[in-house]
């Protein structure tokens, strides 16, 4: 009996331990975002109060945030907007209508699961410069969109797949026509599979480095993460305005993670099982 | 299930002409299988922007090109036999290596994670997982930004907690010694991987059929014995899985040595994309650069399929 209490003693100890582990460097920057340079620089690990909150004022008007924050937004939903309108229709296509060659099409979509963003990246920059899409968000969309297009396309896909086949045929029979057919019976069933498509796309836009670091170059334009690495260098002598800077760019994902938890895990879950 | 095992069958088994009936034909594709326009958007998407450039980076794989004068010249089978013999890729490629082999280990604390919260007395399950997830979540720059600040050497958590342990001896600049610097990198890379491997193996994990576990116990299997004989082999599919995840995505690494060492001290922590960035974009050698991201692609695709093959001769 006594065994059997030291192990789930060491059980818990073990998941706290992880816990913290996982929490103390987030907890350890929203500390140092609210104290001064000099604090920090005296006791790292200790308290400043009361808290110094300009640090985030500084950050946001004289470190641009405030623009790399708008940029992040609009990047990220005109990401999302472009990825669904493409894959729905796409996704209708091969897996309930069954179009002619769609299923070439699907595998050679699947393959932009595998390819490194590294092999589009080259060409695109000068070609992308020659059409004058450089530093604009609309550029840096198309390619976020062209490159989570395979995931999206593969979870819907799969989810259409699954869809009771009896359905579609009785909406046919009733006289539904395609457009019908994605708005009454496609989307609301597939709804699932596209909140947690929402989810992750938005994510990775937020998220991504690579594409707005050749194509979004100039300071209006900058997202994120990529403003932030710029004002790393920048601000490199004052941690405490970095630590402000990056505890912008996680609370909002933290926020939408922490709100849609559920739909984060089974979207997972459901995208490892397929 | 077994109707869309059918259906597929129904296609594949039709014969080339005449004999398909309108029934099977409806069962297969509706409306005969017109609706090739809804495929249009995200073709000329996927055409525009994946497609074509990766047709370029070929074709650009074969030129010379500083990538500001002039056009690409065609250079042959040059840069693939600089490449064959270029030390500095191979070593980059190694260090890639490092790091798929280190993500194991995140791998191995995921499975732990997800065990542990799979017993069926463990409270708070939710809240474990959702925090332990947390790191997941996070934008690599975000991470590099953070750990980079944690392994600085006079301010940051790291050297400071081991000063408050008294263990001032083991005081480091993590990030500018070339022995340390790879496995600074790789360990903030872990921090970010086992929310994920917990997710996938816990999922694993509910799938599996508890009656096994009973009747593992019943065959007077302890609970490290059931974990070894009842959940690892459910967990086959899971595990692949990972280890093919993992490896794609080590394979094209980037952000944290962009954030983190711009792959220093010397290039002890330089990647292959790394590489690729720094040939193409800071030192203008375009094509050399297109021919190794063509050989970063090749290495990703080859790896995959031999990974597919290995699974599904084991299904």
């Amino acid at each position: 009996m006594t065994s059997h209490r030291v192990s789930r003693g060491a059980s818990y100890a073990a998941l706290i331990f992880m816990t913290l582990v996982s929490l103390l460097p987030l907890m350890w920057v929203l500390n140092s975002s609210v104290r001064t340079e000099a604090d920090i620089d005296a006791h790292p690990l200790g308290v400043t109060w009361p808290p110094h909150w300009s640090n985030y004022r500084e950050a946001w008007t004289q470190a641009r945030f405030s623009s790399y924050f708008l940029n992040s937004v609009v990047v990220a939903v005109a990401t999302v907007g472009v990825v669904l309108l493409c894959t729905i229709p796409a996704a209708y296509a091969i897996a309930v209508v069954r179009v002619r060659y769609s299923r070439a099409v699907f595998y050679v979509i699947l393959l932009g699961l595998m390819i490194p963003v590294w092999s589009i990246v080259i060409p695109l920059f000068y070609e992308m410069r020659s059409l004058g899409l450089i530093n604009t968000r609309s550029g840096a969309v198309l390619i976020e969109a062209a490159v989570g297009l395979p995931f999206a396309v593969f979870m819907l896909r799969a989810a259409l797949r699954d869809l009771p086949r009896d359905v579609v045929e009785a909406a046919v029979i009733d006289g539904a026509g395609h457009l019908r057919m994605l708005r009454s019976v496609v989307v609301p069933l597939c709804m699932p599979t596209i909140k947690a498509l929402i989810v992750f796309e938005f994510m990775w836009s937020w998220n991504e480095l690579v594409v707005p670091l050749f194509f979004l170059q100039t300071d209006s334009v900058r997202t994120l993460p990529i403003g932030l690495s710029f004002f790393q260098g920048r601000f490199g002598a004052d941690p405490a305005i970095v630590a402000a800077g990056t505890s912008m760019a996680v609370l909002p994902v933290l926020a939408v993670y922490l709100a849609l938890n559920r739909q984060f895990i089974d979207g997972i879950t459901a995208g490892a099982s397929k | 299930m077994t109707t869309v095992v059918q259906w597929n069958r129904s296609e594949a088994h039709a014969p080339p002409t005449g004999a398909t009936t309108p029934a099977r034909r409806a069962r297969g594709a509706l409306w005969g299988g017109r609706a090739g326009y809804f495929l249009l958007p995200a073709i000329a998407l996927y055409g525009a922007f994946m497609v074509w450039p990766i047709g370029q980076t070929i074709w650009l794989s074969f030129t010379n090109w500083d990538g500001i004068t002039g056009s690409p010249t065609w250079h042959g089978l040059d840069n693939y036999r600089r490449l064959v013999g270029d030390a500095r890729f191979l070593h980059a490629l190694e260090h890639n290596l490092e790091w798929v082999v280190g993500s194991w280990l995140a791998q191995g604390l995921g499975l732990l994670v997800a065990a542990l919260l799979s017993a069926q007395w463990i409270r708070g399950r939710t809240f474990f997982r959702t925090v332990i997830f947390i790191p997941a979540t996070m934008s690599l720059v975000v991470v590099g930004i953070v750990w980079d600040q944690i392994y600085d050497p006079n301010r940051g958590l790291l050297n400071t907690g081991l000063d408050g342990m008294g263990l001032h001896r083991l005081d480091h600049g993590w990030l500018a010694d070339q022995h340390t610097a790879m496995p600074a990198v790789i360990a903030t890379a872990n921090w970010t991987y086992y929310g994920f491997a917990m997710v996938i193996f816990l999922g694993g994990l509910q799938s599996i059929d508890r009656s096994l576990y009973e009747a593992a116990a019943i065959d007077g299997c302890g609970p490290i014995r059931q974990f070894w004989y009842v959940a690892i082999p459910g967990l086959r599919n899971q595990i692949t899985l990972l280890l093919l995840v993992s490896f794609i995505n080590t394979l094209r690494t980037f952000d944290l040595v962009y954030v983190m060492t711009n792959g220093g001290p010397g290039r002890s922590t330089e990647v292959a994309a790394y590489y690729i960035y720094s040939l193409a974009f800071v030192t203008q050698q375009v094509g050399y650069g297109a021919s190794v991201a063509v050989a970063l692609t090749v290495v990703v695709l080859v790896v995959t399929v031999l990974f597919l093959r290995l699974r599904e001769r084991e299904a």
